[in-house]
């Protein structure tokens, strides 16, 4: 009768492991220590649909500018038409169509130079013309539009992260100017309209200073 | 001392190490330190870590404050608008002389301005805010591209620099009453003494 190995030695102490096993503890640690490679700030698990509508969000120079675009359509009144919202829809349908053709272009330098005009605009508060405030959305639309893909991308998965970010950025924007036109009408006390210039002058300076940075990094 | 420790475990020790070492989330101690430490954070504390930087700011709120509206809001826009030009000045490494002297000017003169209770016109005002700004947007913007995420550092030295505009406009809001109004251009005599004190170095 053969009996199995026992893993205790004589002397009742347990035997040291072998080498190859604690490689393989050692091997196991650092793979499941790994953190996963995110590249071009894609987040895992979602398509790229998710990854699209989450971009505006994400990048800070599309946020901002659309940010500082909130503010000023909720500022300046959606009523009777929301020019800067249907400015941007045409400018981003326009920019993500052109962004293979222009070879999906970094366009941050352009929406900081956006939100310096767009925020300047909101802290100086005063009424714009309609062309003006189209023209302003139609801008940050294009530049978002374009710098939302990205060379890597072709075919289903490239329309999919364009759909995204149009539809993102469509849907931050309209939540963000409605409320803020909802508070303004309905809070007629100097405050609100304040609070709005003095976090626009904020968002200028920022913008300011990113492009001045990204200028300089360009040289 | 890993190692080590790996030596001691037997085959089901290990097993178990293994499991939960597998198991185990990452560490978060410093969750987005590349964000927060060399970003927001410093961004944030940088102006409110200086001294000379927290009364000048302070002083532009209670002077605004001191002089009402629309002066109580125009001054906390104007100041940030313009320190970035001078962070903007700081990141292009265009020199700018005297940046400090000029903070600390910037406190004896709008310290003065609220002891003295002094109403100019609100460009007048406006004007020197802004020229004082850019002096302090220039110290800023010297620090911008070291900042591990110079978006995130910007933003924490603008909301700082509001924060702190802020608080001096809370306080200035004394003025209603007139102990309150005293009080007020007691702490204008304070700035301009603590700029003093920085202008000839003994602060």
């Amino acid at each position: 009768v053969t009996s199995r190995p026992t893993l205790r030695s004589a002397s009742g102490r347990a035997p040291r492991p072998a080498h190859g096993l604690r490689w393989l503890a050692g091997l196991a640690c650092t793979l499941v220590t790994a953190v996963p490679a995110w590249a071009h700030g894609t987040l895992p698990g979602i398509n790229q649909f998710y990854n699209g509508v989450l971009h505006p969000l994400l990048a800070p120079a599309h946020l901002l500018s659309l940010l500082a675009l909130a503010l000023l359509a909720g500022q300046q009144g959606l009523r009777p038409r929301p020019w800067e919202i249907i400015g941007l829809g045409a400018g981003m349908a326009a920019g993500a169509l052109a962004a293979a053709a222009a070879g999906d272009p970094d366009t941050d330098r352009w929406l900081w130079i956006a939100t310096l005009a767009t925020g300047l605009g909101v802290a100086l508060a005063r009424p714009l013309p309609r062309p003006a405030r189209a023209l302003l959305g139609a801008a940050i639309g294009v530049a978002v539009g374009l710098g939302s893909a990205d060379t890597a991308l072709h075919g289903a998965q490239r329309i999919a992260t364009l759909l995204g970010s149009t539809l993102g950025a469509m849907i931050f924007i309209a939540y963000a100017a409605l409320a803020l036109d909802a508070l303004l009408r309905r809070w007629s006390a100097p405050a609100p309209r304040i609070g709005l210039r003095v976090v626009a002058s904020w968002l200028v300076a920022c913008a300011m200073l990113m492009l001045a940075l990204a200028l300089k990094k360009g040289g | 001392m890993l190692p080590d420790l790996l030596m001691k475990l037997d085959r089901r020790g290990l097993t178990v190490f293994t499991l939960l070492v597998a198991c185990a989330g990452t560490a978060c101690a410093h969750a987005g330190a590349e964000t927060l430490a060399g970003g927001f954070a410093s961004g944030f504390l940088h102006p409110v870590l200086g001294w000379d930087h927290v009364i000048a700011m302070v002083a532009v709120g209670l002077w605004g404050a001191f002089l009402g509206v629309p002066a109580l809001w125009l001054l906390p826009v104007v100041f940030p608008t313009v320190m970035a030009f001078g962070g903007a000045l700081g990141v292009a490494g265009v020199p700018l002389p005297g940046v400090e002297t000029g903070i600390a000017l910037s406190a004896v003169v709008l310290g003065a301005m609220i002891m003295l209770a002094a109403r100019p016109p609100l460009w007048v005002a406006a004007f020197i805010v802004g020229a004082f700004a850019i002096f302090h947007g220039h110290a800023h913007g010297t620090e911008l591209p070291q900042a591990a995420n110079a978006l995130a550092f910007s933003a924490g030295f603008v909301i700082a620099t509001g924060l702190l505009h802020l608080g001096g406009i809370a306080f200035g809001l004394l003025v209603r009453w007139p102990a309150g109004r005293l009080a007020v251009r007691v702490a204008g005599a304070g700035i301009g003494l603590a700029g003093l004190g920085f202008l000839t170095g003994r602060l």
